[in-house]
């Protein structure tokens, strides 16, 4: 049970909220092989993750959450903006 | 044991208490737990019942949470609680108990007692409330903090109630008076007994679960919840959770009538307890005071066995001072029973001789373990203690600290000065506590070794595990078969796998492997630990949420109307929805038949207001919808509507429903029942995440409109009958037209030309709570044309015959709108959410599942839905070609017939399948169209005449 900082409501339980996908933003041109690490590929790293959550209990804005998955520390929440504009790598 | 005639600080020998204990009627006191009240109530009960796997007796070991045997099922009429730990449960007038130590039974009875939930939020969270945590939860009173301290047993002291202590030059009994007369009396201090912390939660959470109506008499349980959930989220967590007291094993070390030393001397003090003669078998000073508590009090004590060599500890010293017996490097090898199968004597080894010693109660220790599971649920870690042989905690997790025993520091005035320390630093306050003094002496080190070899070399009868009955030889023998890691070895003998989780039975057995294999205790460590930390009951985690809560039902606004029309009800998600309205004297089969007939060839009427239901507006809405939909939206005029469809990224089908265009800058969208909220935040975190700077917004607004289809070829008389002013010929208003006109009396409503069976149907939304006059003007104004209600049974055949497809039935996770035989909605060139996607799949079809339509070979044999269709019968293995998705028998077409997701399915039709069905039947299909009926949709428009 998660206490996520909501930046617009402060801090919430988990109940209170949806784990979103990751975020990741979405290419205007891709390779078949580069659609598909979009689609299906993740890293899962052993430290900070950036997640995409949305708060339904709340004020139903999506949220960008940085999370240690070793140690479930949430390390830090922000309003989701609009991806860059550059392809990622 | 038996109970003295005086003492027992615990206990109201002012009143007695009556309770039933396998069937006889015993008696205790007031302050009791079930434990000393069996325990006081004599020999014949000492026997609590026969263990799983070796059948021998057992008794109470412990006084608290050691406890690996005594437990008990407890009536609660009219169900019974399984494996309740009779040391934790006080005794109340009239408790009535079994003693089933293995294993609960369950009671078939649905429990009517409630059980609650609480959310409660502090500064500072105390978990025990021993001197430690009771020396955190004053400091944090005194400062004035919102302090929640909690402790499992049923009243605050900890080890300060087992013994004769001294703080401040005074019994320990008055400063803990004072101390908790102080915590109860402050405003934002909560005090709870009963209550054990079972769980962690991530950022500085707790679980605790509290026995409330649990521990009282039924008669004055009231509305009382028999146990709560607290749910805690604290600023800062002090664990001042103690230790557990480590058993000695030796050969027959299970009987009734062996216990913990520190449970030995806990019984005394507090419930008059006392063996007629007790033996004591130690390791460490600490289990001396037993000695002492019974040599003070009059009992005889026949000899203190010590394991190790003769040493210099106050304690030991005070025991010699006393003259009792005390035999150093010396051994218990092995104990006897009596008739009743309860321990009658032990045999000693001392100085090279064997003898017998007559006893009633041997009280074994060989020393204690910090209590460490709160700390290792989290991920919190540990460190071997080499003087202790044991594990102690190594850094606490962030927002929490340990305090007192738990840290391996085992004095008195470690646990004050301790708990007030951390509960300080927690808090943030500045300066040291000052810690009163107490009456610590010093002590030898323990011994390291906790287990007695049995003298014939059978070590089947030495016990580890008392509930799993997991003994030495078992684990010698998993040691020995290669299994040198503890968590092999739990699993190959089960040893902290009982009730008691592995508490104290796998420090003993960690131990033993790291003897066998020949590893440092240190390398070995201990199996890992998992919340709770003791079992609790299912229903305190449902809490409230449970029976008619478990989920809300929801209902429509015509839901009366149904009901008094006798309509059989059918769950559809979280709404009720009415099945069939079935006459006297039909069956199942002929309602649904009567209303299918009704809906084709006259008039009939449907409750569709479960449909979500979407307002979309804003300039921006067009754009939007367009974007997300497969189908061209932004071109759909004004006033009408279109079937579309949502797909994911990859290229599945989200969802389909029709869209309608109300105005230039909003559009009515419907989805499937149950999918609106789905659809409207699909929608929103694309206009969050995606296109933020786009005008549009999304309200679900499923429940602002109750929508009634009228369906059939005399649809258009009965809607011109209710709604005089609207233009319904052909020409005016023809399919998929949207309209607002005055219906049954009620201004703007919406009538679309919109149909799920085929025929002319309209679909009439009004405000929700205006649908019962709608509803009722409708059955009114179509009695003469035989007007006809119909439900979900008969909507389903309507739509099977026409091979409408329901998203998550007819479609699974990976079905395309061309799987679906939707491919002539995908438009060439317009961007939609998907169209990546399904330029990489749709030019590779070829084995993809596929949706068609089936007609049973026998018509009045209904395929079941899910079952899965061959082209090859023949023995197992066969190939699945696909399943049935749907499938109704259709009085239409008097055949059973439905749909089907099939490989290559489309380029199969006329093929044969075969459906191997539960029962044994083998069942023949033939492919074909999905569109079963007037597949011209020439029905559509209705009578040319009208």
């Amino acid at each position: 049970m998660l206490r996520i900082p909501c930046p617009h409501c402060g801090p919430r339980d988990e109940v209170e909220f949806r784990h979103a996908g990751s975020g990741v933003p979405l290419p205007e041109h891709a390779t078949d092989e580069e659609w598909a690490r979009v689609l299906y590929l993740r890293d899962t790293p052993l430290g900070p993750l950036t997640e995409q959550w949305v708060h339904v209990h709340g004020c139903r804005q999506w949220i960008h959450v940085v999370r240690d998955t070793r140690t479930h520390a949430i390390v830090e929440t922000r309003p989701v903006s609009a991806p860059p504009a550059e392809p990622t790598s | 044991m038996k109970r003295l005639p005086d003492g027992g600080l615990g206990i109201d020998r002012t009143r007695p208490l009556a309770f039933t204990w396998n069937g006889t009627r015993l008696s205790g006191f007031a302050g009791d737990t079930l434990a000393s009240a069996l325990l006081g109530a004599g020999v014949r009960v000492r026997v609590l019942g026969t263990s799983v796997s070796a059948g021998r007796p057992r008794g109470i070991m412990s006084a608290g949470l050691e406890e690996a045997t005594g437990f008990a099922q407890v009536a609660r009429a009219p169900v019974e609680e399984p494996l309740v730990r009779t040391t934790a449960l006080p005794l109340y007038e009239g408790l009535s108990a079994q003693g089933r130590i293995v294993k609960g039974a369950l009671v078939p009875a649905r429990d009517p007692s409630r059980f609650d939930w609480r959310y409660a939020h502090c500064d500072l969270l105390v978990v025990g409330a021993g001197p430690a945590g009771l020396a955190a939860a004053l400091e944090g009173a005194r400062a004035g903090a919102r302090v929640i301290i909690a402790d499992c047993a049923p009243v605050v002291g900890g080890t300060l109630r087992r013994e004769a202590r001294r703080i401040d030059g005074a019994p320990a009994e008055a400063w803990l008076a004072a101390v908790e007369h102080e915590l109860r009396a402050a405003p934002d201090v909560t005090v709870l007994t009963g209550t054990t912390a079972v769980m962690p939660l991530d950022q500085n959470g707790m679980w605790l679960a509290q026995r409330v109506g649990g521990a009282l008499p039924e008669a004055a349980r009231g509305a009382r919840p028999e146990q709560r959930l607290w749910q805690v989220r604290a600023q800062a967590i002090v664990l001042a959770t103690g230790t557990l007291e480590r058993p000695l094993v030796f050969p027959d070390n299970d009987r009734p009538g062996i216990m913990l030393a520190g449970a030995a001397r806990h019984y005394l003090r507090q419930y008059a307890l006392a063996p007629a003669r007790g033996v004591l078998f130690t390791a460490h000073d600490d289990a001396y005071r037993t000695a002492l508590a019974w040599h003070e009090a009059g009992v005889s004590v026949g000899a203190v066995i010590d394991l190790r060599p003769p040493g210099k500890g106050a304690l030991r010293a005070a025991v010699h001072a006393a003259g009792i017996r005390v035999l150093n490097e010396a051994q218990v090898v092995g104990t006897d029973a009596d008739a009743h199968g309860a321990l009658c004597a032990v045999q000693v080894r001392a100085g090279g001789a064997m003898f017998a010693l007559e006893t009633d109660l041997l009280a074994t220790s060989a020393g204690v373990d910090p209590n460490l599971h709160l700390h290792l649920h989290l991920g919190g870690t540990s460190t071997y203690d080499q003087r202790l042989g044991t594990a102690v905690p190594s850094a606490p997790l962030p927002g929490q600290s340990l305090a007192g025993a738990v840290t391996g520091r085992l004095t008195l005035a470690d646990a004050l000065a301790q708990g007030a320390t951390t509960a300080r630093a927690a808090l943030g306050l500045a300066g040291e506590a000052a810690a009163p003094p107490t009456d610590d002496v010093d002590e030898d080190p323990p011994g390291l070794t906790w287990q007695v070899p049995a003298p014939d070399g059978d070590e089947s009868r030495s016990f580890v595990d008392l509930h799993r009955d997991a003994t030495v030889a078992g684990i010698v023998r998993a040691v020995d078969a290669g299994a040198t890691h503890v968590e092999h070895v739990k699993r190959y003998t089960l040893v902290g796998t009982g009730v008691e989780q592995g508490r104290v039975a796998k420090v003993l057995a960690a131990a033993l492997v790291a003897a066998r294999a020949g590893h440092p205790a240190a390398v070995v460590g201990t199996s890992g630990s998992r919340p709770p930390v003791e079992p609790i009951p299912f229903h305190l985690v449902a809490g409230r949420a449970q029976g008619p809560r478990f989920e809300p039902v929801r209902t429509t606004a015509l839901h009366a109307e149904h009901a008094a029309l006798g309509a059989v009800f059918e769950p559809a998600g979280q709404w009720m929805r009415a099945s069939r309205y079935p006459r006297p004297g039909e069956t199942a089969d002929d309602t649904v038949r009567r209303e299918v007939r009704a809906a084709r060839t006259g008039v009939a009427l449907a409750d569709v207001s479960t449909l979500g239901k979407l307002d979309v507006r804003g300039p921006d809405a067009a754009w939007v919808l367009d974007q997300l939909y497969v189908t061209p939206l932004a071109s759909l005029p004004e006033g009408k509507a279109r079937y579309a469809v949502l797909c994911h990224l990859d290229g599945s089908i989200l969802d389909d429903g029709v869209v309608m265009r109300t105005g230039a800058h909003r559009y009515f969208v419907t989805t499937s029942t149950g999918h609106a909220a789905a659809v409207a935040e699909w929608m929103e975190e694309w206009l969050q995440t995606e296109w933020p700077d786009k005008r549009c917004w999304v309200t679900p607004v499923t429940e602002q409109f109750t929508t009634v289809a009228v369906v059939g070829p005399a649809s258009r008389t009965l809607l011109a009958h209710v709604a005089p002013g609207l233009a319904v010929d052909r020409d005016t208003f023809p399919f998929l037209a949207v309209r607002t006109a005055t219906v049954a009396g009620i201004a703007n409503a919406q009538v679309a030309r919109v149909s799920f069976s085929g025929e002319l149907a309209y679909e009439v939304s009004v405000p929700w709570h205006d649908g019962p006059a709608l509803w009722r003007a409708l059955l009114a104004a179509g009695a003469p044309l035989g007007v006809t209600p119909y439900g979900l049974d008969a909507l389903q055949v309507l739509r099977i015959e026409k091979g409408y497809l329901i998203v998550g039935q007819d479609t699974e996770a990976l079905t395309t709108p061309h799987d679906a035989g939707l491919g002539w909605m995908v438009p060439t060139r317009k961007a939609f959410v998907g169209r990546r996607s399904l330029e990489r799949i749709a030019p590779r079809a070829a084995g993809r599942a596929q949706l068609v339509g089936f007609r049973s070979h026998d018509p009045e044999l209904v395929i079941p839905e899910g079952a899965a269709l061959t082209s090859a019968l023949g023995p197992p293995p066969m190939p699945i070609d696909g399943h049935v998705s749907s499938s109704r028998y259709s009085p239409t077409l008097a055949c059973a017939l439905g749909l089907a997701l099939v490989r290559d399915g489309r380029a199969r039709l006329g093929e044969v399948l075969h459906a191997p069905l539960l029962d044994g039947r083998v069942a023949s299909v033939t492919l074909v169209d999905p569109v079963h009926y007037d597949p011209e949709g020439a029905r559509r428009d209705g009578a040319d005449h009208q």
